[in-house]
């Protein structure tokens, strides 16, 4: 099943380059629709909907050729020898195209799609080897503005290695520039005689041959097979197209576009992984519904951000929480709500402060977790993290531990919009759980389905990795921040209106250095303590710190030994 | 924030997934559009009925997928094979878009029914008791079908595998 899941895989990576639908379009959408629900149900209202309609239809007939009209001659002038190229299409009759080989050419658009395998109505003695391919029009040939471009299959790509997945890149990359050409916009300019195309987008393309067999069956599917200008052909062509054929290409047996590379393609992706320091992580965009499925309580009028609340008061239980007034400026301030212990983000969160939607200023900060008893993953480096527009991008180093931290957090973001067109943005860490994974919306969950597997490993073995510092070192559960080379740490009384005693062992003499931030990630208070080995205790002097959430982190030079939080009141 | 505004907001989250499904079953941009459009029409006009909004995105994949299997005449294209281009014309790998392919030749050689529970579970990531309700039947039956369905494309991929390289 791996290989398929492999498939799978691939196939779920695809995203989607352009949006089908403008949603900002919605009431015309709508109002479209009613319509024509209303002309299906034979309503009464269809009838004075049928005149609008008919009118409309009129207009929209009057326009097309007004407008048609003018815009070929457009056309015409638009195109400019230096920068634009053209290909004079053959339009061959069905025993004309016997001539080149094909025969048994399917009539309609049905039948071809009923002939799986193209090589049926090739015939196997074909000196020909038409490389790919068709588009088929919906409307008439001469309103060609909807075009409904498709590139089937080659038809003969005899060229090259045996290997399949060789054969067909080779054959992908041939085709590539015209799918170009398909996808781009160019295609309206396909005349009844010329194919013009942009000179720069376009590099195989002016070696083919363009040959369509369109007129038989009306216009409603063109076919376009595309052959080398070999002489063989140039031999079969019907007489009339001789001279177009010799004014433009250049007898050639074989197909002249630059060799597809496959495998200095694919160590070239390789080394551009290799060297990648920048990892991309995207953001789980919810509403504020669907944010509070996660325990993030949002109350309105002041907004107040309470994460993993259930709503309910009480006494026992006191948390800081977010808090923004109606300006959308922090006001943080203590409150009391119970605290559900399901979904606690794991850490930190960025939060961005914006003038206005249209120029907006960031202002990223990544924080502790505040809530969670086992102290947290530690993320200090701010200067290294970057917020894109849309996305969330992460810069770290590969390799540190900063970047097995990222791949084990879900960043949520939410917004709040405020009165004055302000807002904030936030983005919640969570580490990535079954629980989670369960409360996020339908449209997120298939993005960790596979990757929970892996940090589902990784966390059981950090457990029993848990379990086992127990047993040595009842401090080691408070996580990541414990360094080996301190043990025994207390942090007391916690919650704290003075003073904060620390006690320590320590293996030998050292300075260490003591930090204090506030959430926002702001320093507070920095100091260095001589510690001698053995058992030590120092104080801190808080009386004159504003009451709220802050860590406490002890360094060795710049190396984190240990990270705590503590409430000051 | 009235219904319109509501509807809006969850649509736009939930624009990227209902768009590369319509892609999935009409297999042309235009009609997937028509597709969209639709779905959008019918679910903002029955939006009162939806329970809860994390439901949605199986809210507006139902529609879809009924209006595309009541009106399947009407897309003509549907049989075409997928090309991921129709989806993404940049940034797909070479080698990726070749299996994509591949994988959809055959997908489609699978029975309707069987095709649309795999890709919604596989590449949409919905749970079996989701598509059940999309499908209007139980869940263990879709757990059956998906399991012989990818059995069936295993064998499938395999052996075109083997001919191809053979």
């Amino acid at each position: 099943m791996d290989k398929l899941n492999n498939y799978f895989d691939k196939a779920k990576e695809l995203k989607l380059d352009k949006e089908l639908i403008d949603i900002q379009n919605f009431d015309s959408i709508i109002k479209k629709k009613s319509i024509k629900q209303n002309l299906i149900k034979g309503t009464v209202v269809m009838s004075i909907f049928k005149g609008a309609v008919v009118m409309s239809i009129l207009t929209l007939i009057i326009l097309g050729i007004t407008l048609l009209l003018p815009n070929e001659k457009e056309n015409q002038k638009d195109f400019n020898p230096e920068t634009m190229r053209r290909l004079p299409i053959f339009h061959l009759t069905i025993e004309e195209l016997a001539e080149l080989g094909i025969h048994n050419f399917p009539k309609t658009y049905e039948e071809y799609e009923k002939t799986n395998n193209n090589e049926t109505f090739i015939s196997p003695d074909s000196i020909f080897s038409p490389l790919y391919m068709y588009f088929s029009f919906k409307e008439s040939r001469f309103l060609r503005n909807s075009i409904n471009g498709n590139i089937r299959s080659s038809f003969g790509n005899e060229n090259h290695s045996d290997d399949i997945i060789q054969r067909r890149s080779y054959v992908n990359s041939k085709i590539q520039n015209i799918q170009n050409l398909l996808n781009n916009e160019e295609i309206t300019f396909i005349k009844n005689k010329y194919f013009l195309y942009e000179k720069t987008n376009f590099k195989g393309i002016e070696n083919l041959v363009p040959i369509s067999i369109t007129d038989d069956y009306g216009y409603i599917t063109e076919f376009y097979i595309w052959f080398i200008p070999s002489q063989k052909l140039y031999d079969k062509l019907p007489k009339r197209y001789k001279k177009t054929f010799s004014e433009f290409y250049t007898i050639s047996d074989e197909l002249i576009v630059d060799e597809f590379d496959f495998k200095k393609f694919i160590s070239n992706e390789k080394e551009k992984n290799k060297n990648k320091a920048n990892e991309l992580v995207e953001t789980i965009d919810l509403t504020l519904s669907e944010v509070e499925e996660l325990g993030i309580k949002i109350e309105n009028k002041n907004v107040k951000i309470i994460f993993g609340a259930t709503g309910e008061k009480s006494n026992d239980v006191k948390y800081q929480l977010y808090s923004f007034n109606s300006e959308g400026e922090n006001n943080s301030q203590k409150i009391d709500y119970e605290v559900n212990d399901d979904l606690i983000p794991e850490m930190l969160y960025i939060y961005r402060y914006d003038k206005f939607e249209d120029d907006i200023q960031y202002n990223g900060s990544i924080m502790f977790n505040v809530l969670n008893k086992h102290n947290l993953l530690q993320l200090n480096t701010f200067e290294n993290v970057d917020i894109e527009k849309s996305k969330l991008k992460v810069n770290y180093i590969k390799n540190k531990d900063i970047a097995s931290i990222i791949n084990q957090v879900v960043p949520i973001k939410f917004k709040i919009t405020y009165n004055n067109n302000k807002f904030n943005e936030f983005v919640v860490w969570f580490r990535l759980s079954d629980k989670l994974i369960n409360k996020l919306p339908e449209r997120y969950r298939i993005r960790f389905i596979k990757e929970f597997v892996l940090i589902e490993q990784v966390l059981n073995e950090e457990k029993e990795l848990k379990d086992l510092c127990v047993e040595l070192n009842q401090e080691s559960l408070l996580g990541l921040c414990v360094a080996e080379s301190i043990k025994n740490v207390k942090v007391y009384p916690n919650p704290t209106n003075k003073i904060v005693n620390i006690t320590l062992d320590i293996e030998e003499d050292k300075e260490l250095k003591l930090l204090i931030y506030d959430t926002a990630g702001r320093e507070i208070k920095s100091e260095l303590k001589k510690f001698v080995k053995g058992e030590n205790k120092v104080e801190i002097e808080v009386s004159h710190i504003k009451s709220g959430i802050y860590i406490i982190n002890i360094l060795d030079h710049k190396e984190l030994l240990f990270a705590r939080n503590i409430i000051i009141e | 924030m009235n219904k319109k505004e509501k509807f809006i907001e969850l649509y736009k989250l939930n624009s990227e997934p209902l768009e590369r499904y319509a892609l999935n079953l009409t297999r042309n941009r235009i009609d997937a559009e028509e597709l969209c459009a639709e779905t959008i029409y019918i679910a903002y006009t029955t939006f009162d009925k939806l329970n809860s909004e994390i439901a949605f995105l199986s809210y507006l994949f139902t529609i879809a997928r009924r209006l595309f299997f009541k009106n399947k005449r009407k897309f003509k294209n549907h049989t075409n094979v997928f090309s991921p281009d129709l989806i993404s014309v940049s940034e797909v790998h070479i080698e990726n878009k070749v299996d994509i392919i591949f994988l959809y030749e055959q997908l489609d050689k699978l029975e309707e029914q069987t095709k649309d529970a795999i890709i919604l579970a596989e590449i949409f990531g919905f749970k079996h008791f989701e598509i059940a309700e999309m499908h209007g039947t139980n869940a263990n039956n879709i757990k059956v079908k998906i399991h012989r369905g990818k059995e069936k494309l295993k064998e499938l991929l395999e052996t075109k595998e083997v001919k191809s390289n053979g």
